[in-house]
């Protein structure tokens, strides 16, 4: 047998490398070179890569991983994000687009580093169109903003339930939060949109296609093409296909008089009932429903005590709905459709009424929140216990009460009380569809608790996706959960990304892209 | 017009000899129809080299890979009603989906019905309304496909309330690489067809647009589409027979109302107005030409009838409420109604008149679109000057008095566009007034030199359009070189998507967007 020779390695001998200082030096030097040429663009006092600034872009309620960008910069104007994006492709520099002030899924954390692009100053209201209850506004807008001008106007905007304060709408919109009022033409509204392709071009969608809007002599509404969808093509994308500078939105009347109906019902399948029932009829306006727990995070102000005290008093499901009459013959139109509401209600065998039993305090709560922000520094979800994980995907109310079921099992599987969280059910579209959400509160402070959370939160996931939840809003760990199960989708999906974004620079990972 | 070699055996084997056919007296049947003259004027059309007829998504999947082998092209088509469905090259096979007719479901709860390709509104609607549902029917008439006409447009009589171009849910469409692509909750083998948008990068904005896709990028076997709340008898209530009908809708629950406005502009502000009031579930101008053509049993009686009815019927906006909650609705909306008139100097048509009794028919053709082909008899050959680019209310108004009209003045000057609406357009609200587009009709005959000034005046219409920044009518195939530099170039996207989906080009190879500009 050959006796093994073994490698004589010079361990002493300096290896073909460059200096460690010359490599730190390279970084340096392209650091800065990146921040001349962005400061180049926005202006010194528009870019800065302070630590400490960085670090709040980095990670956000999710239990996505943190990633820093390298940069934020707060552009003064649709120019500038064409030149910052054209220089993003020289420079193969991530850019991430960012309009709201909490950020709540991941979507804009820079998992690859890069360039923040940060919109939350644009806060112009460039158009109120009372005549075609229209308005177009930049990504900084918040909901409380728009509503404000809207209603001197005489016009309200269309309201998810209890937005942030600092929640951009051109955001809530392009991620297709549910609206409360499940009219069937508001689930796409959407008119038309201006887009700084990834190309760093400048693109404008339906009728807004033809000419810059001081130029443009249509009002801007018509929302198909030009060629595809791209509204469509782009709600939801999470900025993966490039950065929306203004959208024009539909604003609907305000009401001027209205009067809100709360429904107890003992099971969520007596909730979805009365529910379809009433979007066969067409009528009303806000309407979803909320189970206990969900509602008591939302009322109670002074802590866990009082939290627990709705939920015992609160009925097991409480249905939220809204009759309103508009300009002519209010009286009468809230008449007939109470009317209507009541007679539905016999049928189904439920009992509204103008308030809450045992609650006293709901009905003024809703009376003033329906149109408005949430207006308290905790944010009603992490009121229970400082910090709360969302579920939440479309289905049909019919299936509703099996994914709870599901996900009650989940929660004592993981040993988290079931009955601690929060449900609500927003019909879409006259109830042909429905929103499902699930808030799971947890103690951010608590390591062991947040693991267990989040071991609660990836399991629920997966078990809702078997019961045929659609992750429409596929953020983080949902794009790969959907991705995984739909291949074609998911290989058409990259087709599309490399035509519009070769050098994938737009938010890259986003979506599983 | 042949096959490569071996291409139609490979076809037969799949299909069926009874599946597959190129005999001339059944593929000429595929190379005509209405208004070639506006996307076959340069390439010339074709008779298909043959027509298959798939029993299957399978089948669809089976012959898109052949025709990817053997690299011929096919185009996927409907009920055959716009001319994207004519070859515009050689050796090109229709793919026509007329065993492909079943309504596979309608969820009666969730207010949906899944359909396959050859499945028509006629067809789908009266199984929806015995189930308390039913779907806005195209106004090409309810004897087109569902699939085809959502894809396409999705536009509908009842669109004032049932909105346009929403009805997509989830969807098996077949790519251009025989790969099927599940939109919407398809995407989820658990779901089911409830939910049209995608989890992920939504690509059901490749399937909508202002036109479609026209089968350029593969073809949709399977659809879901959006049921609506109908409150009306189980069985479409018609009384009569073709061409002597009447629709007998219960009248505590639908009511027509047809009213004439001293003006147009009375006419707009009243459409505003029923808007944001929130009325209504049909808003209709109607011009005079398509209610008297609807209401003609045959074409002497049009012609009989016109010259008087033509300065009587101006100006009408024809206004459907139903009572979707109960009859008390449909009593609010009409008071609503009555003091919109009121304030706008409108006139109600009164019931015992000749004018009612000749548009009364107006609630049953917004509920189900029949008389559509009655359009064809006053001159042979019919169409708009343009239009359906869709915008606001006050935009249709604009595109029609600033340069539609100018047109077809001019065609009938040259003696080619007859008869004369006299700037009544059929301008149509949808989804409670948001949008609205509006047609301006022609009837012209169907001869060569009326279609050119037909498709020159429809051309001249898109270029109008881009020249004073207004919206464009659709603009098919070549046409989108036309419009696509004036906006945003998104011709180019377009076709940088169809390139990398359909790189062979075999799927309808002109569609969306041709690979060339036109000559």
């Amino acid at each position: 047998m050959t006796e093994k020779v073994l490698a004589k390695v010079d361990y002493l001998k300096p290896l073909p490398d460059m200096p460690y200082d010359v490599v730190m030096a390279g970084r340096r030097e392209y650091h800065e070179r990146v921040r001349t040429s962005l400061a180049d663009i926005v202006g010194n006092d528009r870019i800065t890569d302070d630590q400490q600034v960085l670090e709040r872009y980095s990670h956000d309620k999710s239990f996505e991983p943190a990633g820093r960008p390298s940069f934020v910069v707060y552009p003064e104007n649709v120019e500038q994000i064409c030149r910052i994006v054209k220089k993003a492709n020289e420079l193969l520099l991530p850019v991430v687009p960012a309009s709201s002030g909490t950020h709540c899924y991941g979507a804009a954390i820079p998992r690859m580093g890069g360039v923040v692009i940060d919109l939350s100053a644009w806060k112009t209201i460039y158009k109120i169109d009372h005549r075609n209850r229209a308005t177009r506004i930049q990504p900084g807008v918040t909901y409380d903003e728009l509503q404000r001008a809207l209603e001197s106007h005489g016009l309200r905007a269309l309201f998810p339930l209890l937005p942030r304060k600092d929640q951009s709408v051109v955001t809530s919109h392009l991620e297709a939060q549910p609206k409360l009022i499940p009219e069937f033409n508001y689930s796409e509204p959407i008119y038309t949109a201006e887009i700084v392709l990834p190309s760093g071009d400048l693109f404008r969608t339906g009728t807004a296609a033809v000419a810059p809007p001081e130029a443009n002599k249509t009002d801007l509404i018509g929302p198909w093409g030009p060629g595809f969808d791209w509204n469509r093509l782009y709600t939801r994308a999470q900025g993966t296909l490039g950065i929306v500078t203004w959208l024009n939105i539909m604003a609907e009347p305000l009401p001027t008089r209205e009067k809100l109906f709360f429904t107890p019902c003992n099971s969520i399948d007596q909730a979805a009932h009365f529910t379809y029932r009433l979007g066969k009829k067409w009528i009303g306006y806000e309407c979803f429903t909320l189970n206990r727990a969900a509602l008591a995070m939302m009322l109670a102000e002074h802590g866990p005590d009082e939290y627990r005290t709705i939920k015992e008093n609160a009925p097991a499901y409480l249905q939220i709905f809204c009759i309103a009459g508009l300009k002519r013959f209010p009286d009468e139109r809230i008449a007939y459709q109470e009317a209507d509401f009541f007679e539905t209600a016999r049928e189904c065998n439920v009992s509204p009424s103008v308030q809450v039993p045992h609650i006293p305090r709901a009905a003024s709560f809703f009376a003033t929140h329906l149109r408005q922000c949430w207006d308290r520094d905790v944010y009603w979800k992490d009121m229970y216990k400082g910090a709360s994980a969302e579920i939440f995907f479309i289905t049909t109310m019919d299936r509703a009460a099996a994914h709870i079921a599901a996900l009650q099992q989940e929660a004592i599987r993981f040993g988290y009380d079931p009955s601690d969280i929060g449900v609500y059910l927003q019909p879409i579209e006259n109830g042909r569809a429905a929103h499902l959400e699930f808030i799971i509160p947890y103690d951010p402070g608590n390591a062991y608790e947040v693991r267990r959370v989040k071991d609660l939160w990836i399991n629920a996931s997966e078990a809702m996706y078997r019961l045929g939840a659609v992750f429409t809003r596929a953020y983080g760990y949902w794009a790969d959960m959907v991705n995984r199960c739909n291949a074609v989708q998911y290989a058409t999906a990259r087709q599309i990304k490399e035509i519009l974004d070769p050098n994938n620079i737009m938010n890259p990972g986003k979506l599983g892209l | 017009m042949s096959l490569p070699p071996g291409a139609y055996e490979a076809l037969e084997n799949a299909l069926g000899a009874e599946n597959v056919c190129d005999d001339p007296a059944v593929t000429s049947g595929y190379s005509y129809m209405w208004l070639l003259y506006s996307t076959h004027a340069q390439s010339g059309r074709y008779r298909p080299a043959a027509v298959v007829l798939p029993g299957s998504t399978k089948d669809v999947q089976t012959i898109v890979k052949i025709a990817n082998r053997y690299k011929f092209s096919y185009i996927p088509v409907g009920t055959n009603l716009l001319p994207p469905t004519i070859p515009a090259r050689p050796d090109t096979i229709i793919i026509d989906p007329k065993r492909m007719d079943k309504i596979l479901q309608i969820d009666t709860q969730n207010m949906y019905a899944v359909v396959e390709p050859y499945v028509t509104y006629a067809q789908l609607q009266a199984e929806a309304m015995k189930v308390g549902l039913t779907i806005t029917v195209a106004e090409a008439g309810a004897q087109v496909s569902v699939v085809a006409n959502n894809m396409f447009q999705g536009m509908g009589g009842t669109g004032h309330k049932f909105g346009y171009n929403r009805g997509i849910l989830g969807c098996d469409w077949v790519l251009p690489n025989g790969e099927i692509l599940y939109i919407g909750s398809r995407g989820n083998p658990h779901a089911g067809w409830f939910w049209g948008d995608c989890a992920g990068l939504n690509l059901k904005g490749l399937l909508r647009a202002d036109s479609g896709h026209c089968g350029g990028l593969g073809m949709v076997t399977t659809m879901a589409v959006k049921l609506f709340p109908y409150p009306g008898p189980k069985t479409f209530p018609v009384k009569g027979a073709n061409p002597d009908f009447k629709v007998d809708f219960p009248k505590d629950l639908f009511r027509l109302n047809l009213i004439k406005f001293p003006d147009r502009k009375k006419l707009i502000e009243a459409m505003y107005e029923i808007g944001h009031a929130e009325i209504a579930a049909a808003v209709h101008e109607e011009p005079a030409s398509m209610v008297l053509s609807g209401a003609s049993p045959s074409v002497e009686y049009f012609w009989e009838k016109w010259p008087e009815f033509m300065k009587q019927w101006r100006n009408v906006l024809s206004v459907t409420l139903i009572g979707f909650s109960s009859p008390r609705q449909v009593v609010y909306e009409q008071k609503v109604l009555d003091q919109i008139v009121e304030e706008l100097g409108g006139q109600y048509i009164r019931e015992d008149s000749e004018l009612w009794r000749i548009g009364e028919d107006n609630i049953g053709e917004q509920i189900r679109t029949g008389l559509s082909n009655r359009l064809f008899r006053v001159a042979g050959d019919f169409f708009v000057i343009g239009g359906f680019g869709f915008d606001s209310i006050d935009q249709s108004y604009k595109m029609s008095e600033e340069y539609m009209w100018p047109l077809i003045e001019e065609g009938q000057r040259k003696g080619h566009f007859i008869p004369d609406d006299t700037h009544n357009d059929w301008l149509n609200s949808y989804q409670l007034g948001h949008f609205s587009e509006t047609e301006p009709l022609i009837f012209f005959e169907h001869d060569l030199d009326a279609g050119a000034t037909f498709i020159t005046s429809y051309m001249k219409t898109i270029q109008e359009a881009l020249k004073r920044k207004m919206c464009t009518t659709w603009p098919l195939g070549p046409m989108n070189y036309i419009a696509g530099p004036h906006m945003c170039n998104y011709h180019e996207l377009v076709l940088n998507i169809k390139r990398k989906l359909d790189p062979r080009l075999t799927s309808n190879p002109d569609y969306p967007v041709p690979q060339q500009p036109p000559g």
